[in-house]
């Protein structure tokens, strides 16, 4: 229950006046000397029990009084039963499979797999939603329902796990996984699941993986399937949760170290192969022994030459998994030296491209990169500063280069140097100056430009463009078609970008990332080139474009983007795809036990949505069985604004770890639609109470004290 | 003259004017007066016929019954004497409680001195007693205005204590009354214990008992506000209370207890009066007499 006006509530002290007084008053009293003493004590032996249950009824009443205007007035209120998320909606399904193979007799400390496989499934029935139908399914070389169908009724589901028993028959999945496919196929159901209790053997996955893949390919994403292993378990099953540069070079070239982290629930002192790569290639390979489901290796040093590389850790392909998930981060094992070639005076008076520039700049800070930036030069003197240790070239209002800069720029940009172009009109001139370059030509097939329409060029728009999205960001995928209709023209037609071509239409494979919602930015990146080319209009003078602003967007996007471990590729199970979250609203959320418990305490360990559908829950207190899988679900209380389902999240979660809810998580809007009241607000009740109270105390009150005129005299005769 | 009351102001005296206090039964006196004497004698009341003896008076032959009978009968009329007022006053700490100006020992002793005076100055004998748990005073038999002030002092020197024995000291109190007269009781009588008893045996030595009853007008009403610790006069009675919670209990027992007494004096023929403390005396005992006096009068 809570309380609108929390320390209005107090006033139920109040309460204790009528005692107080009732006290106070029996102190204060006369003395009178009776003479009729006899009278009185029959008076009394006759009246006092009554007179003193009436007192007691009538204090009673007169302390409910105060107490319930107390509580009235701090307007009580009592969270509404919560509806089930699929309310409004055919209830959920599951199809519960068990295995109960050979593999299922063996276990630790005389408790066999079986038996916890029995455990696990009696716990998923219990935490199963209302009116949840379930099945349960028996599985070996062949499936054995156990139930007759979907049943909603929890008792018959427990009971027929209590029949559960190991066989000595090998384990194929295809068999069971197509029969509850069957029974979940034609289903109306808000959500269908599939539970796999396994003790997760290595031929489960490999025996008939072809079978298997096809069954599954038939009936996902629809159907989900969630894997629970029981334990122990003996099998190298892992999952790469996190990938961090742990201390980036410094200036002097000092080698970074990158932490690979690993969790699983279902490992336990088992060796893990961990394979790390280095743009592109096999560079490191570590066997890491897990501990208490969890663990964690360091590579280091893992290049040793300047520039930008990209680290991807892998698990071991050799070794069975259920996890293929493969996270990748920018690092540089030296500082990265920015350069700015200008022809900006940056000593005038006006503010100019540089000046702002700098200050833009600045958020390169964030990145946690050694990002050095160099005093600006002028395009005539880029033949001396342009050396190996300058990594990101920024010609700003360069206009037209010399020869010999831009065969320096060729020469840098080959090497694996990033340019950055940014001007007004003159930037063609630059571009053009660039591309008389015929040695480098095929750097600069397309350009993408950012900014107002008053520095739009007239030329031709561009026809065609293929733009490969990457990143969990995106809502959909395949090629934009840009044109004067294409989603880039509308982007243009609210000044926020422009597409020309310098060539024909080429194709090229480029990715984009659109990051602010405000729109002011557009990140473009080129395959061959391992940083975007941006051109944008940096001339505060002739626009009203919020100039610096968006300057700082486009640079920290930039940083963000290079730095922020993503997962690259991957599934929980092979030939399976996560189903990308739509963006979810920016805030705090609280992550729930199916049962409603809050796994962590209140802030600030809360889970925060660090960006849109990536979760991120860090927490020292993990829950009392860690190594178990557990399912969580976000607050729909929290969610201010917006009425989310739970978010169905299966994560292996290891104790004093963390662990990332992001691209498996699975954010579905909920058809009830926004509550407006989620209280159910008790104050009439109270108020009628306290009404009936008042009423009750008059009525009592005129009842058991009379007034004197009420009884008659005895009269004297006269 | 003075009279030597102490209790009665001269208005009093003189609101009480001419009445008189009369035996309604039969009282033993030692003069001729107004009141009707168990001996025979010389008075023009008719009592019946006896034989002659020798010496008697010839005149009072009755000629017609020996025409009748040819024997000698002699008239026979009822004596008048003066009569022997008793007025025994509860001296007891009941007595003393009072919610007005007039307390019920300061009213009881007002209403004996007025029946005191009234009797005396119709040439009556009085005597006055006090009595709490026993007689504690009793004054002799006296006659005239001038013994007012014997009777006066007896009544102004009772000191109440605790304790109420109403049948005990009336028992006592009936051994110093050798002769039959009226025996007025002016009490509380909330000491509800043997009361009645007590006056019949009163009554059974031959005396018209009267009891007059005095309460305060407060024990009457009970209108008693806020909270009240009672503590008894004469008992180790204590009791915290809000009397306007049992008032209408105590009113109950009260007007049991004073039907009861009623009753059961009727019953023993003893005549009873309930006397508020803020009644004047004059006009009580006006009203009173003359009931009683017109009682007498119908009396067969």
């Amino acid at each position: 229950m809570t309380l609108t006006h929390p320390w209005l509530a107090l006033g139920v002290l109040l309460g204790a006046v009528p005692v107080i007084l009732h006290l106070a008053a029996r102190r204060r009293y006369r003395i009178v000397p009776w003479a009729a003493t006899d009278i009185l004590a029959k008076a009394l032996e006759n009246q006092a029990p009554r007179v003193r249950r009436a007192d007691r009824l009538l204090l009673a009443v007169r302390v409910l009084i105060l107490a319930a205007a107390a509580l009235t007035l701090a307007r009580p209120a009592m969270p509404r039963p919560e509806p089930p998320a699929w309310a409004g909606l055919a209830p959920p399904a599951a199809v519960v499979i068990v295995d109960r193979s050979g593999s299922m007799q063996t276990g630790a400390g005389g408790r066999t797999r079986i038996a916890a496989a029995r455990d696990r499934a009696r716990e998923l029935v219990a935490a199963m939603p209302a009116g949840t139908r379930a099945s349960l399914l028996g599985m070996d070389d062949r499936a054995l329902p156990l139930t007759a169908g979907l049943d909603a009724d929890r008792q018959r589901l427990l009971a027929s796990v209590d029949r559960l028993a190991a066989s000595a028959r090998n384990t194929e999945l295809h068999p069971a996984l197509a029969l509850a496919l069957r029974w979940l196929k034609d289903l109306s159901a808000q959500q269908k699941t599939i539970y796999l209790i396994t003790d997760a053997q290595e031929s489960l996955f490999t025996q008939d993986a072809a079978a298997t893949r096809a069954v599954l390919a038939r009936a996902l994403p629809e159907i989900r399937l969630v894997v629970l292993p029981v334990e122990p378990l003996d099998g190298p099953s892992a999952s790469i949760t996190d990938l961090e540069i742990v201390t980036p070079s410094s200036p002097t070239g000092a080698p970074a170290t990158i932490r690979v982290k690993l969790a699983g629930g279902v490992i336990r002192d088992t060796a893990v192969g961990v394979d790390l790569w280095i743009d592109g290639r096999k560079a490191d390979h570590r066997v890491v022994k897990t501990e208490h489901g969890v663990a964690a290796c360091l590579f280091e040093p893992v290049a040793a030459e300047p520039g930008l590389h990209q680290a991807e850790a892998r698990l071991d392909p050799n070794a069975g998994r259920l996890d293929n998930r493969r996270y990748a981060a920018w690092y540089t094992p030296a500082a990265m030296d920015v350069l700015i070639a200008t022809h900006a005076p940056d000593n005038s008076n006006q503010p100019s491209t540089y000046v702002y520039l700098q200050a833009a700049l600045e958020a390169l800070a964030d990145t946690g990169l050694p990002w050095v930036v160099r005093p600006a030069v002028r395009p005539v003197e880029l033949a001396r500063a342009l050396d190996e240790r300058v990594w990101l070239l920024i010609l700003a209002d360069c206009g037209p280069l010399p020869a010999e800069a831009v065969g320096d720029i060729s020469r840098f940009v080959e090497r694996g140097g990033a340019c950055w172009l940014s001007g007004g009109r003159d930037l063609d001139e630059t571009l053009a100056s660039l591309q008389a370059d015929t040695s480098s030509a095929a750097a600069w097939s397309s350009v993408l430009r950012l900014g107002p329409p008053d520095t739009r060029p007239s030329s031709p728009a561009i026809t065609s463009i293929k733009l490969h999205r990457s990143g969990p960001q995106f809502a959909g995928s395949g090629p934009i078609e840009a044109g004067p209709d294409g989603p880039l023209a509308a982007l243009a037609a609210v000044n926020l970008l422009e597409v020309r071509p310098i060539e024909p239409a080429t194709d090229g494979p480029w990715s984009v990332a659109l990051r602010t919602t405000a729109g002011r930015a557009l990140l473009l990146t080129h395959a061959s080139h391992r940083l975007a080319i941006l051109t944008t209009s940096l001339n505060p003078g002739t626009s009203d474009w919020p100039y610096r602003p968006a300057l700082v967007c486009l640079v920290d996007d930039l940083a963000r983007w290079l730095c922020r471990p993503r997962l690259v590729a991957g599934s929980v199970y092979p030939g399976l795809k996560w189903q990308e979250p739509p963006p979810a609203p920016a805030g705090r959320y609280a992550l729930l036990t199916p049962a409603g418990q809050r796994i962590l305490p209140a802030e600030p360990a809360d889970c925060i949505l660090e960006e849109p559908g990536i979760y991120r829950w860090q927490a020292d207190q993990s829950p009392p069985d860690a190594r178990r899988a557990l399912t969580v679900n976000v607050d729909p209380g929290e969610c201010r604004g917006a009425a989310w389902s739970p978010v169905q999240i299966t994560a292996w979660l290891p104790p004093g770890g963390h662990c990332v809810i992001g691209p498996e998580t699975v954010l579905q809007r909920s058809s009830a639609g926004p509550r407006t009241d989620t209280n159910v607000e008790l104050w009439p009740a109270l108020a009628a109470l306290l009404l009936a109270l008042l009423a009750a105390e008059a009525v009592l009150a005129h009842w058991f004290t009379p007034a004197p005129t009420a009884v008659a005299c005895l009269e004297v005769p006269t | 003259m003075t009279l030597g009351l102490r209790f009665l102001n001269p208005e009093t005296v003189r609101r009480l004017g001419r009445l008189q206090v009369t035996a309604r039964g039969l009282v033993e006196g030692f003069l001729a007066g107004l009141h009707a004497s168990p001996y025979l004698g010389a008075s023009v009341e008719f009592a019946g016929h006896r034989s002659y003896a020798p010496g008697d008076e010839p005149r009072r032959i009755d000629w017609k019954v020996y025409g009748k009978r040819d024997r000698y009968f002699v008239k026979q009329y009822r004596e008048e004497t003066n009569f022997i007022a008793y007025l025994l006053v509860d001296g007891s700490a009941s007595m003393t409680f009072r919610s007005r100006q007039t307390g019920k020992l300061e009213y009881a002793c007002m209403l004996a001195e007025a029946l005191s005076y009234l009797v005396l100055r119709q040439n009556d004998a009085a005597c006055c007693g006090v009595f709490d748990c026993e007689a504690i005073a009793i004054s002799p038999v006296g006659q005239g205005l001038s013994f007012l002030d014997q009777l006066s002092e007896i009544l102004a020197h009772i000191e109440p204590v605790a304790g109420t024995d109403i049948a005990r000291s009336l028992r006592q109190i009936g051994e110093y009354m050798p002769r039959r007269g009226m025996a007025v009781v002016i009490s509380d009588f909330l000491d509800s214990a043997g009361v009645v008893d007590a006056l019949k045996l009163l009554k059974l030595a031959g005396h018209e008992v009267v009891a007059l009853q005095v309460l305060d007008p407060q024990e009457l009403a009970f209108d008693i506000s806020g909270p009240t610790r009672f503590d008894g006069l004469e008992t180790p009675f204590s009791a915290l209370i809000e009397p306007h919670r049992i008032r209408r209990a105590y009113l109950e027992v009260l007007h049991q207890h004073l039907h009861a007494l009623r009753i059961g004096l009727g019953r023993a023929g003893i005549e009873y009066r309930l006397v508020g403390t803020t009644q004047p005396i004059a006009e009580m005992l006006r009203a009173y007499l003359a009931v009683r006096h017109k009682r007498r009068r119908t009396a067969p």
